[in-house]
């Protein structure tokens, strides 16, 4: 790659890292008890009986770390699925990933699953119902070879609306206690609290990032098709099946924490690509860190604006992203 | 003379429905092979089998003694290089593109190229005359430009074989003319042995040293061109008639179609 490349988005990549800790830090002074810059600081070192040091420690640290980690793993799995697909309206919400793993999700309580095989029910039941969403979507358009990119856009959104119909279906059964957690599940918030289970996003999330760049040469190598990408010695086949069962895991467990949280996958990668371009050396970094961002900053806002009172982040992440998504497509006249 | 690619009783197609049968054929060190035959005689599916892009549903492909099955992706593409009919105009540099050709050389965790790759892409790009656009992006440029920034892309892959599908279609002649020139050049200099399926008979007695005639999915001949392109087998094969006479400045055959035209006779004239 050429050097100035090179250098420039290295240089995205530390404001983008940056960007991360400021965000990080505004977002732990901000909320219902004030604390300042400078009190965060002086907190940190001394002063760990007070009441401010357990709100920062105890509430939100662990809640921008859900963020950091839930907005990360969206952004990669949408640089991912639209390496693969080569189309850049391609993302776990629009694929119907993110609605496949909704329905385990609501099996699980439904069936109240979570008092029999523990917390990582959830999770677990979002990654199946995500990867089996995943192979539909797969047999369906990779079938023959040929693949069709409005079918599978017209497939995966009608996935996502029958989805949505069985979540419905499954609350009109349910019982009042049962309804009111999958209410409160499919707004979409980052209030988990469980420590054991934002550790496991977090490190699922790092770890779904370390692993996709074994195929980040591969992804590149994809940029100029998929038969090009064969010609070149890319096991194609395999590196498919390997982008889907990471981005299916980073949707997944994403979705079983923190409900739908739609655009996050299709805004993020599509504004990282205008500005560092398609290499995916940087973009899959690029994606996460900036999807992280994104989404602590649109939690902060939901934390805030009607204090006391909390608005769901899918809220304010669909407007936000839906918006700048509008403005993005108009302005570059992107070729969809 | 090395043998560099041997295909031996060749079944293959898509689903369950074979579009060639029983195909055999050799190429040595240095062969220029034309594959030709009317449309839907399986030429292209002949091509994507060798490539490893389709399954044979019969038979074995080796290079240079290997298996095909038995290599991995990475070993295939150090072995074989392919140039499609049209590559998609992406949005990438063109230098980048070329240098992809150097991906099976990679190590697994190598995310960046090496200076001696650099050099190879570059020497190559000197060769295809790619140099003087090689900043542009692959969607800026002509379908003959890019064209050649592919065959460059395939030589930095520095394969025994090269593989070209239809590497004439949509060109204008001098462009024709141009690439096929440049294939023989490599195919000299280099001592590069080169498949291509090409659809025009004239080119194909120009510059191939032996054809491989296809019809209906099987091999119908094969041999030099002045032993294939005879009126006979083209009429034949192609259900045409044809007059087959020899070029002035080549002495390699001439195929002239007899057009209604010439048979009304007189309108010609």
């Amino acid at each position: 790659m050429r050097k100035a490349d090179f250098f420039k988005n290295t240089y995205f990549i530390i404001i983008l890292f940056i960007l991360l800790i400021v965000t990080g830090l505004l977002s732990l002074c901000a909320g219902s008890a004030d604390i300042s810059v400078s009190e965060v600081f002086k907190l940190l070192f001394n002063g760990h009986e007070s009441w401010q040091y357990s709100i920062i420690m105890k509430i939100r640290l662990p809640r921008i770390i859900l963020g950091l980690a839930v907005g990360g793993s969206l952004g990669l799995a949408g640089a991912l699925l639209q390496g693969i697909f080569r189309n850049p309206l391609v993302e776990p919400y629009t694929l119907g990933i993110s609605g496949g793993a909704s329905i385990g999700i609501c099996l699980v309580i439904i069936f109240n699953l979570a008092s029999v095989l523990g917390l990582f029910a959830y999770p677990a039941a979002g990654f199946i119902g995500a990867i089996v969403t995943v192979i539909i979507v797969y047999l369906m358009s990779f079938r023959n070879g040929g693949m069709r990119i409005n079918n599978l856009l017209l497939t995966g959104v009608m996935i996502s609306f029958i989805c949505s119909s069985a979540v419905m279906l499954m609350m009109a059964m349910a019982k009042n206690e049962q309804l009111h957690n999958i209410v409160f599940w499919t707004m979409g918030s980052l209030s988990e609290t469980n420590k054991n289970l934002i550790f496991l996003i977090f490190a699922v999330a790092v770890l779904g990032l370390i692993s996709s760049y074994i195929f980040c040469m591969d992804l590149n190598a994809f940029l100029i098709g998929e038969e090009e990408a064969a010609h070149i010695g890319v096991n194609t086949e395999r590196t498919k099946k390997w982008i889907f069962v990471i981005a299916s895991l980073l949707t997944g467990l994403s979705v079983s924490v923190a409900g739908i949280i739609g655009f996050v996958g299709l805004v993020v990668p599509h504004i990282i690509r205008t500005f560092m371009g398609p290499d995916h050396r940087f973009l899959l970094i690029g994606s996460f860190l900036a999807g992280a961002v994104f989404l602590v900053a649109c939690d902060t806002l939901a934390r805030t604006v009607i204090t006391p009172l909390e608005l769901p982040v899918g809220v304010i992440t669909g407007i936000i992203g839906g918006s700048i998504f509008i403005y993005a497509i108009n302005k570059r006249k992107v070729d969809l | 003379m090395t043998e560099i690619l041997k295909v031996e009783n060749l079944s293959s197609g898509y689903k369950d429905e074979n579009i060639i049968n029983n195909i055999n054929f050799s190429a040595n060190k240095g062969d220029l092979v034309g594959i030709i035959g009317p449309n839907g005689s399986g030429k292209t599916t002949l091509l994507r089998t060798v490539t490893g892009l389709l399954k044979p549903s019969r038979g074995n492909i080796f290079v240079q003694k290997d298996n095909l099955s038995s290599l991995t992706s990475k070993e295939i593409a150090k072995r074989i290089a392919v140039v499609t009919q049209n590559i998609e105009p992406v949005l990438i540099n063109v230098s980048e593109y070329v240098l992809m050709g150097r991906m099976p050389y990679y190590d697994k965790f190598q995310f960046f190229e090496k200076n001696q790759d650099k050099y190879i892409a570059g020497e190559y790009m000197k060769m295809t005359d790619v140099m003087p656009y090689k900043n542009k992006m692959m969607s800026e440029i002509s379908g003959g430009e890019r064209q050649r920034a592919q065959v460059a892309r395939a030589l930095v892959q520095q394969p025994v074989l090269l593989l070209l599908d239809e590497p004439t279609s949509h060109l204008d002649i001098t462009h024709q003319v141009k690439i096929l020139d440049l294939i023989k050049r490599l195919n000299r200099e280099l001592q590069l042995t080169v498949v291509l399926v090409i659809h025009d008979l004239n080119m194909a007695a120009e510059y191939c040293s032996k054809l491989l005639m296809l019809k209906k999915g099987e091999v119908f001949q094969t041999g030099p061109p002045e032993q294939v392109l005879t009126y006979k087998n083209i009429e034949e094969v192609y259900e045409t008639v044809v007059i087959v006479e020899k070029n002035p400045l080549t002495q390699k055959p001439y195929v002239l179609p007899v057009t209604e035209n010439a048979t009304k006779g007189g309108a010609v004239r």
